[in-house]
């Protein structure tokens, strides 16, 4: 009996990851915080660690609204300005 | 037969079934073995080609095809003719209102079908006595199907991005119907569309609660209601409510309709300050954060005589209950016709509270469809396993 897979190939995805930088060292480190609770810390300790272990030049800290919302265009705009990189996700 | 997902060879059908189980591939109930010749009848019945893109949930960059929904409905015990509504079902999950990614919450929040229309008796639906209950084949199936889908094609698992703390007990499968012969205005004409027109709505939330109501006047019916509502997380959005048929009468009788319903529960929903203060629920989860907030905070003289309110908006107030997701999405009450004919007992799905807003499509395909002629739908030769 030939049965066919349920799964979504990887060939079904869409992902068009941003250009990859060749280094960190020296360049502009911009976070994106969610909001959700205990998270800022857990992404500043984030930043620390790739700024001791890059040599990254600063780490800019900014936040979402909300949650549950996407960034606004404001703040996306905001990081592409000041950052060359950004870290974002979700930590409890 | 065109077919791209990878083909899988097993001895038979229980084969199949430990086989799905091994490689984690069903929701832990054993499934249909999905063979080539079955997957096809389910596209045949609506004419669909397997490349042929039905949504593309874009939270999860996942491009479904109507091969992959037609394998996952095979598995889950589904009938060809229930494509149609499988179809719109994923159309609307994809939605960006929906805000799919709110599905991995720590809430455990899972999307409700309610589907409305002429197709509830095309593919004999249930929506009467035991509604949320087991029996009915298209009710339990096209629910674990979308559930099915979810767990194989948009990583909707507790191993992958369902950080859910609690789960949900509908997530093998909750779809109901509403009843076609309501007197009131169907819930398609309430979310915009004609009468004849077939419906899926889907709407996330937690559970299904049910409010025992007693009574003969329309305010005794519904303050049970509008108590149950008030409680519980009290955010703003969109609670599905269904009503069973003897209780759809009495209030039909007094000259209630949907929206009279919805209007006296906009109006009634309110929680005093001092009982949220109590309740720990003055300043978390909103937009204000009272600083230091381990303990409750103190009550005020007059706390009990001010009050919030769950639909009217007081911005005063409300900063201190309401977050940003609440008060920004739609709020609504979607009454649906639809229960036991022994009749006191109105249910409500408690909406998720963090974000997402129900979302309905129309049913455009029909079965013996003739090659997705004129739906819509776009083909894809990109998604194969291969």
């Amino acid at each position: 009996m030939i049965v066919l897979d349920p799964r979504l190939a990887p060939g079904a995805r869409r992902v068009v990851p941003a250009p990859r930088l060749e280094s960190l060292t020296a360049k502009r480190l911009g976070i994106l915080w969610n909001n959700r609770l205990g998270g800022d810390r857990l992404l500043k300790h984030v930043g620390e660690v790739l700024k001791q272990r890059y040599g990254l030049a600063e780490i800019y800290f900014t936040r979402k609204t909300f949650i549950g919302n996407a960034a606004p265009a404001e703040i996306i705009d905001d990081l592409v300005a000041r950052t060359d990189a950004v870290v974002v996700g979700v930590g409890d | 037969m065109a077919f791209t997902s990878n083909r899988i060879e097993v001895a038979d059908a229980l084969e199949c079934i430990e086989h799905f189980y091994r490689e984690n591939m069903t929701d832990g109930l054993p499934v249909v073995p999905p063979t080539e010749a079955r997957v096809q009848q389910f596209l045949d019945a609506v004419g669909l080609a397997p490349e042929t893109i039905v949504a593309e949930v874009t939270e999860r960059a996942s491009l479904i095809s109507a091969e992959k929904l037609a394998i996952n409905a095979v598995m889950a015990g589904c009938l060809p003719q229930y494509m149609p509504v499988l179809v719109a079902a994923v159309e609307a999950l994809a939605d960006p209102l929906f805000k799919f990614n709110h599905l991995a919450s720590i809430g455990s929040p899972w999307p409700m079908l309610v589907v409305c229309g002429p197709v509830v008796r095309e593919i004999g639906m249930h929506h009467g006595r035991y509604l949320f209950g087991s029996g009915n084949r298209a009710n339990a199936t096209i629910g674990r199907a979308v559930s099915l889908l979810l767990w194989n094609c948009c990583e909707l698992r507790p191993d992958a991005i369902q950080r859910g703390d609690l789960g949900n007990a509908h997530r093998y499968s909750i779809c109901i119907a509403e009843n076609p012969d309501t007197a009131w205005q169907g819930l398609n004409e309430w979310e915009g569309f004609e009468r004849s027109t077939s419906t899926v709505t889907v709407a996330s939330g937690y559970n299904l609660c049910n409010a025992r109501t007693i009574g003969s006047t329309p305010q005794a019916l519904l303050n049970p209601l509008v108590n149950a509502l008030s409680q519980h997380e009290f955010s703003p959005g969109v609670f599905v409510v269904t009503i069973p048929p003897t209780i759809e009468q009495m209030l039909v009788n007094e000259g209630w309709s949907k929206r009279r319903i919805r209007d006296y529960i906009f109006e009634n929903c309110r929680r005093s300050v001092k009982h949220l203060k109590e309740t720990a629920r003055w300043g978390r989860h909103a937009s204000v954060h009272v600083p230091g907030l381990k303990d409750l905070v103190p009550l005020e003289p007059g706390d009990e005589a001010r009050w919030v309110y769950l639909f009217k908006r007081n911005p005063e107030l409300d900063r201190y209950v309401f977050h940003e997701g609440g008060l920004s999405r739609r709020a609504d009450v979607l009454v649906v016709a639809a229960g036991g004919d022994a009749g006191n007992m109105i249910g409500f799905y408690q909406p998720y509270s963090q974000s997402t807003t129900p979302v309905t499509k129309p049913i455009r395909l029909s079965v013996g469809t003739r090659a997705g002629a004129g739906t819509g739908l776009r083909h894809d030769a990109t998604h194969g396993d291969a």
